[in-house]
């Protein structure tokens, strides 16, 4: 099986006892194996094929978590109690895997995800199961934290194993590898995410429900790219990103499904949306969803501040410090004077600016900004609004303006354009009002002319 | 040449309100990563003028700040915090209080744009001072058009020229407030150029 970087990605027994390695350029392993046949990856069929292990698994230890098709998580402190003891269970769950996907299912059990995993990927005779934890961890290879150019420069410095890794000190590690050698240091230290899921906040879960039933595998995946974005942009707000994410899914005939998925890093708009969709495409196949899709769910589970999408150019401390700064700047001026902005739809420049709170999130727009907007001033605008129209000096003649009072000192008016008219709640009895951009030798200024005097609305600075 | 912020440099912008510099300090902001802070004393600053220039303003913060006794500490905090502050200073500032600002933009190395609501910046704190000297607007007649281009002047000083006092001829056409179409090294009375 190989990616769309044609590196081999999966390979069978069969051509693993050929020497074909996970990681290999395809040639390569066509190299060592001449008679291997390879297919592209496709991560929705995986994700088909491998629904019915998921749901084997599910019937012996509710809350299976999808990481991603092949690889579940399985929060088992119930099931053990229930079961009678961890050997018990996992022979229990490797059976049922067994019944419906055959024989070769890498089972690994330990005190957190981090270590399971590693214990399942040494599980290639038959089950780990991991009963020292930190004894194990320890003597893993360093490779095992993931990123290679981070385990490299480990080994450089003589650091192989995770045991020796974790002795180190974390704040040291820390401030010479950055996060993500903080994460491994955790990871090393047995300090993991634990899989039992925690209440998922109410008011942050993203639902859609059609009319029209979702019959086919595009709509799902538009909708799933809808969920995720709306989901993400809420989390947003507030800051945090989830880890872990439940979808539900009810079809016409009433039947609820639902599954959670995890990610070790928070997910990001094109991750969630991917999985969501895997998993839509496995019921569908699985047939567990007769009739169509008529309502879709998604639910954040362990939220996390970690989930800010830092851009190319940021770091978590200056970040901070700029926080800092602005609460240290709201604390002198009030919040109503630490503000940020965001554009919308109106005529005049005044209008055109939503401003918001620093550290709230924005408001909805009240006007629409991709609706016409008549008499709306043409760019570029003034970048000086003065917040109340100012009284303005000008000289007409004939209709025309002539001169502009700027500053005790009268300038000629050298050019000028417009006016534009901006018809006034007339309902009411506001009048109309015309706004001119009047061009002097000491810069262009935006005047309004309304009820016979005249203000300045802008300057063109 | 391209004018462009600097980190622990403070650029200053000397001039009344209508010869683009306001534009201009707005657009010296593009591209700065991080955080960035604009220290508005009258509450006049449109952030219309940003999005035009295609700055996304989501790590943009304009702090009202019209309290001549309260602008140093606010200004001092974002300098502190931030990557870049383009501050308005109202009148009245006394001149120790912005050198101090000055020494603290080098030791955080913050980029600043400095710009007086009114009068001048004490001498030994700008990196590069530029002064407007005059501005041409073009697209507007006689009740016809719209504005579309200026074309302003700048007399710029200070070590960013190398000492020696030059004119700047900048164009904006409203994409790109910086560009700079001319330069001309000026003599002072008393001094050679060479």
């Amino acid at each position: 099986m190989v990616d769309d970087t044609n590196r081999v990605v999966a390979a069978n027994r069969a051509a693993r006892a050929h020497d074909v390695q996970v990681g290999m350029l395809r040639r390569e392993a066509e190299a060592v194996c001449p008679t291997v046949v390879t297919y592209a990856q496709d991560r929705g069929v995986e994700a088909g094929r491998f629904e019915p292990v998921a749901v084997a698994i599910e019937s012996l230890v509710p809350r299976v978590e999808m990481v991603h098709p092949g690889l579940v998580f399985v929060p088992i402190a119930g099931a053990v109690r229930y079961y009678g003891g961890e050997a018990a269970l996992v022979g229990k769950v490797a059976k049922a895997i067994e019944a419906v996907a055959g024989p070769g299912a890498a089972i690994g059990v330990a005190q957190g995800p981090f270590a399971a995993r590693q214990a399942a990927g040494l599980a290639e005779a038959g089950p780990v199961i991991v009963t020292d934890e930190a004894a194990f961890l320890a003597s893993l290879d360093v490779g095992a934290i993931g990123s290679e150019d981070l385990a490299a420069t480990f080994r450089w410095l003589g650091i192989t194993t995770l045991g020796e890794l974790a002795r180190l000190p974390r704040a040291a590690v820390a401030s010479r590898f950055g996060t993500l050698g903080l994460d491994a240091h955790r990871y090393a230290s047995g300090e993991d995410r634990a899989t039992h899921p925690r209440g998922v906040p109410e008011g942050h879960a993203v639902e859609d429900k059609y009319e029209e039933p979702l019959a086919n595998l595009e709509q799902a995946g538009f909708a799933a790219r809808n969920l995720a974005n709306r989901l993400l942009e809420k989390l947003k707000a507030d800051g945090v990103a989830p880890h872990r994410v439940e979808v539900e899914a009810e079809s016409v005939e009433g039947k609820v499904l639902s599954r959670v998925w995890r990610s070790a890093d928070p997910f990001d708009e094109a991750n969630l949306a991917e999985r969501i969709r895997w998993q839509l495409r496995a019921w569908v196949e699985s047939g567990g969803i007769p009739g169509g899709l008529q309502r879709l769910r998604v639910m954040p589970a362990d939220l996390s501040g970690e989930g800010r999408q830092l851009g190319l150019a940021e770091d978590p401390v200056s970040e901070a410090e700029a926080t800092r700064a602005l609460i240290r700047a709201q604390a002198l001026v009030g919040p109503d004077a630490v503000l940020q902005a965001r554009p919308q739809g109106g005529r005049d420049p005044l209008e055109r600016v939503q401003w918001f709170r620093w550290g709230e999130s924005a408001p909805l727009p009240s006007r629409d900004q991709s609706a016409p907007w008549p008499g709306r001033l043409p760019a570029p605008s003034p970048s000086l609004v003065p917040s109340q129209p100012r009284r303005l000096g000008v000289e007409w003649e004939d209709g025309l303006p002539t001169r502009v009072r700027l500053r005790s000192r009268w300038e000629p008016v050298l050019s000028w354009a417009g006016p534009w008219r901006r018809m006034g709640r007339w309902w009411e009895g506001e009048s109309a009002t015309d706004r001119y951009q009047l061009v002097t030798s000491a810069g262009a200024f935006l005047c309004e002319v309304r009820g016979g005097e005249a203000y300045l609305v802008g300057i063109y600075d | 040449m391209t004018l462009e912020l600097e980190a622990g440099k403070v650029i200053g912008l000397v001039g009344a309100p209508g010869f683009g510099l306001t534009r201009l300090g707005l657009g010296l902001l593009r591209g700065q990563p991080g955080w960035v802070a604009c220290v508005d004393v009258r509450g006049w600053l449109s952030p219309l003028t940003l999005w035009e220039m295609g700055i996304a303003t989501d790590r943009v913060v304009v702090v009202r700040c019209s309290d001549p006794q309260r602008w140093p500490q606010v200004t001092a905090a974002l300098v502190e915090g931030m990557q870049a502050v383009y501050a308005e200073m109202p009148s009245g500032i006394a001149p120790p209080m912005v050198r101090r600002l000055g020494a603290l933009v080098r030791a955080r190395s913050t980029s600043m744009v400095l710009r007086p609501v009114d009068g001048d910046i004490p001498a030994g704190i700008t990196h590069l001072r530029l002064e407007a000297q005059e501005v041409a607007w073009e697209g507007a007649g006689q009740g016809r058009g719209r504005l579309r281009e200026r074309r302003f002047t700048l007399a710029a000083s200070g070590k960013g020229v190398g000492g020696i006092r030059h004119i700047l001829e900048v164009e904006d056409d409203g994409t790109d407030t910086v560009r700079v179409v001319s330069r001309l090294a000026v003599a002072m009375p008393g001094r050679a150029v060479g």
